[in-house]
């Protein structure tokens, strides 16, 4: 078995790729994020439109702090269940991989 | 930030893939550091060898893979025949190996050769001393019989033991006497005084450089497939472990727990060391029609190739100059290949298609919309299944006729979805078994990509029994009225937690369940952790295995064209 030192580098590209990976999880993140917001808002139900602009992210997590979000996600024994948010990230959820890949795609 | 009523993570697992490329990557540096030659890029002239020994450039990683395993072989073989002779119980293949490598450099026989060599001799019972010396003289039999150094250790090896036949080829007259002492040591000089020294001499001649040359790049491949095998052993043996544990789990929680363990990551690496490979070998190939000039730098930089250069340049190229002619071969190998590249478009449009049914397919079976039989007679051509999954799927297929060329692809999803999804719980049991035993019959990159690509495919499956925790058991409860094993949601006055386990129900109040999501922190999701208002997005494993494949599948045809020796 030869040694080290027998040899040269062709290209070595691991550490940036490394690196290109990290970037391009954090942009997928960010991507799924604003997508999942933007499917939630549009399936949000909306008298005065405080819900919907209550949707928002920071980074790759999505949320919203209105009180009554989880009533109308999951209803309650007076109302029926409108729900917005989690149908917007299971949706997201199955396009996450191929976006995640379609971005590292670009960057490689 | 406020206080988050409802909220999930999109995360993509990818620490892990960082972790091992980055080892990777100072692993592959510390080749071209450990002599203080660090370069940027090879000379010319070890590219020149790249083509010298017939390696097809775009396998290269596959290669490397097998090349170290033939080492890894040889090695094995000569310890065990070792072990098993009294004479050399106390000898190492350290030392056989370090004699191989030396000759190697001399004679053009790769150390696999010889290390061959050695363990037929090593079965004639001679001593270590006896060996180390026969061995070089096998070797100069060899080239001067045009043999291979195999068939000549078994020759000589018999004319030790009396049977001297082999040796009249060389023109070698002797009759043993019987003291095998007296007749190896009389055999030996015979030997030495007629082709000792062939070897070496062949060593010296322009196509002994060559030969030479491609030992030397067959011994970098091993290299290289080392840190390739290094880095794949550790995954493969998490995704052993990993398939053992997932088993235990309730079905409901296996999906929480696929994830956050960083098998994403593995995956990830895996693709992403492939193609990085792939980029790096086409540039390789560009730089084959690099100028005379640049060839002249970097020979001198890399002492004793001058005369293996000459001797590929008489016996691979037909015009004027090294750059030109090479420069040329590839014009005409991108020409061979566009033809193939066209097909591999169609290939990679084609498996893209089936991709995406297949998870329309898949949506629509765990939705319940279909049934895996509506799946399997529709993959069989039964037009009123295909017209049912096709509408349920919401796949836009014209299916008054069967099967045609430009509806293939629905086929392959279809079969491909009756295969992978679950008809029982119990189905993962097997994969995992079936993972573990296929694991000892690892012979190449391509057997290994093939394995994650089935495993991949068995962990989408385990996904789909558990569902994403508190959306797909809901669903079900919705559309059925029915209840679902493990953890579901539930209640008529907002949510209640449920355990529906084998010995009986646990009902969570709406108090307590809305606690639970509001106590439970970020990314706390995971095994026996209950649920959590968080949701982890995952990376699909089974799309990452399948780009892995289709990346090596997209380098045979290249192989095929670049098979230049």
């Amino acid at each position: 078995m030869p040694q080290g030192n027998d040899f040269v580098v062709v290209k070595n590209d691991f550490p940036k790729i490394a690196a290109e990976l990290h970037e391009g999880g954090r942009l997928a993140e960010d991507h799924a994020a604003a997508q999942i917001v933007a499917k939630a808002q549009a399936a949000a139900p909306v008298l005065t439109g405080k819900l919907r602009s209550s949707l928002r992210h920071e980074g790759g997590e999505v949320f919203t702090d209105v009180s009554y979000s989880r009533h109308q996600e999951y209803g309650t024994r007076k109302m029926q269940a409108h729900p917005f948010f989690f149908r917007a990230v299971e949706e997201q959820a199955r396009l996450f991989e191929l976006e995640l890949f379609a971005i590292l795609k670009r960057r490689g | 930030m406020p206080t988050a009523i409802l909220r999930a993570v999109a995360k993509a697992e990818t620490a892990q893939a960082e972790a091992k490329l980055t080892t990777l990557g100072k692993k592959i540096n510390a080749i071209g550091t450990a002599g203080g030659k660090k370069m940027s890029a090879f000379g010319v002239a070890a590219r020149l060898g790249f083509a010298a020994a017939g390696v097809a450039a775009l396998a290269f990683a596959a290669k490397s893979v097998k090349s170290y395993q033939e080492h890894q072989v040889a090695i094995n073989q000569l310890q065990n025949v070792l072990k098993n002779s009294p004479k050399l119980a106390s000898a190492t293949t350290a030392e056989f190996e370090k004699q191989a490598t030396a000759l190697q450099k001399l004679t053009g026989f790769q150390d696999e050769e010889i290390l061959a060599a050695d363990t037929v001799l090593a079965r004639f019972n001679l001593t270590a001393k006896q060996l180390h010396e026969v061995t070089p003289l096998v070797l100069d039999y060899a080239r001067a019989t045009g043999k291979d150094a195999n068939e000549a250790a078994g020759l000589i090896g018999r004319a030790l033991l009396g049977n001297a036949r082999a040796l009249k080829l060389v023109g070698i007259n002797f009759k043993a006497t019987g003291d095998t002492a007296k007749d190896t040591a009389k055999i030996m000089d015979l030997l030495r005084g007629k082709v000792g020294g062939t070897a070496e001499a062949f060593g010296k001649t322009a196509v002994g450089k060559v030969a030479i040359l491609k030992a030397e790049f067959d011994d970098f491949q091993e290299v290289v497939g080392k840190l390739v095998t290094d880095a794949l052993v550790p995954v493969i043996g998490f995704m052993n472990k990993f398939l053992g544990v997932i088993n235990v789990l309730p079905g409901p929680i296996r999906a929480g727990v696929v994830i956050t363990v960083g098998l994403t990551g593995a995956f990830v690496g895996l693709g992403l060391a492939l193609r990085v490979l792939r980029t790096s070998l086409a540039e390789f190939r560009v730089g084959l029609g690099t100028t005379a000039a640049a060839e002249g730098t970097a020979a001198g930089a890399t002492t004793g190739m001058t005369g293996a250069l000459g001797g590929l340049r008489a016996g691979l190229l037909t015009t004027t100059t090294a750059g030109l002619g090479l420069a040329g071969a590839i014009a005409l190998i991108g020409l061979g290949t566009s033809e193939a590249i066209g097909g591999q478009k169609r290939h990679a449009e084609h498996i893209r298609a089936v991709s995406v049914e297949e998870q329309k397919l898949t949506a629509a079976l765990n939705a319940g919309k279909i049934s895996l039989r509506d799946v399997t007679s529709a993959a069989g051509g039964n037009q009123a299944a295909l017209k049912k999954v096709a509408a349920a799927a919401g796949i836009a297929v014209d299916v008054t006729e069967k099967f045609t060329p430009d509806t293939w692809h629905l086929r392959e999803a279809l079969a491909a979805v009756g295969k992978t999804a679950p008809k029982t719980p119990n189905a993962i049991t097997a994969t995992g078994d079936a993972a573990a035993a296929a694991a000892p019959h690892i012979r190449s990159a391509a057997d290994v990509l093939d394995y994650y690509a089935r495993i991949a495919a068995s962990v989408k499956a385990v996904r789909f029994l558990g569902g994403i925790p508190g959306h797909t058991q809901r669903a079900h409860r919705a559309q059925h009225g029915g209840f679902y094993r493990g953890l579901t949601l539930v209640g008529e006055e907002g949510p209640e937690l449920v355990n529906f386990g084998r010995s009986g129900a646990y009902v969570h109040t709406n108090t307590q369940t809305r606690a639970m999501e509001t106590v439970i922190p970020s990314g706390a999701a995971s095994a026996g952790s209950s649920i959590s208002g968080d949701i982890i997005l995952q990376v699909g494993e089974r799309e990452l295995g399948r780009i892995s494949r289709d990346a090596l599948l997209k380098l045979k045809p290249s192989r095929v064209n670049l098979g230049l020796a």
